[in-house]
């Protein structure tokens, strides 16, 4: 599943760090995010959502709809 | 999750006291069990299984009387990667496992080799904890 955590987060130039403190993650859970390599659970994509203000699909784009 | 300004948990001293005396006679209770099944050096016995025993029964009664004021339940844990994989590690663990255990049948029926079931199991609990660790260290290196 693709995702524009990365890009969101450097338009607020936030770190990692920060971003993980904010959702109450570790920070190698937003590096496998970023990398694709770990489909977030729900209740985690809603508070990525929250987080930078937009909608979970603004965020995610699954494999099939590509 | 930690941050700088919590500040440290701390539990009572009470509890430290209880997990003290209640890991002691845990250990000692062991001992004494393992006492009753053997005929001679009696004491020798109790002493060693007590004192093998300790560190296991200390951690357990740290566990159950001072771990839930020094350690802050994470409401997301299951959120986290390190989650996912340690999931995956212990499931591809046990499917290992079962391979292992049915393959070691079939050779142990074929060769009739006889094995004592302690060292038995000791081997079966050292490989499955190696297979976990082993599996976890990949998924972890792959994530990184």
């Amino acid at each position: 599943m693709d995702n524009r955590i990365a890009e969101r987060r450097g338009d607020r130039s936030w770190s990692q760090a920060h971003l993980a403190q904010l959702l109450g993650v570790s920070r190698q859970t937003v590096i496998s995010i970023e990398r694709g390599r770990f489909d977030p659970s729900l209740p985690l994509a809603f508070r990525l959502a929250a987080v930078f203000e937009c909608r979970i699909e603004d965020l995610f784009t699954p494999d099939a709809l590509k | 999750m930690t941050t700088r300004t919590e500040r440290r948990m701390k539990a009572p001293p009470s509890t430290y006291v209880a997990m003290l005396i209640t890991g002691a006679l845990a250990a000692a209770a062991l001992g004494g069990a393992a006492a009753l099944f053997y005929d001679e050096n009696r004491l020798m016995v109790f002493t060693v299984f007590a004192v093998c025993t300790a560190g296991p029964m200390f951690a357990l009664s740290w566990f159950v009387f001072v771990s839930r004021y020094t350690v802050k339940s994470d409401p997301h844990a299951e959120d986290n990667v390190e989650g996912q994989w340690y999931d995956k590690a212990t499931s591809g663990a046990f499917h290992d496992f079962l391979i292992v255990a049915g393959l070691g049948c079939v050779v142990l029926a074929l060769t009739r080799f006889e094995i004592a079931g302690s060292t038995l199991l000791v081997l079966l609990l050292v490989f499955v904890m190696a297979d976990a660790a082993i599996r976890y260290a990949v998924l972890n290196r792959r994530g990184a």
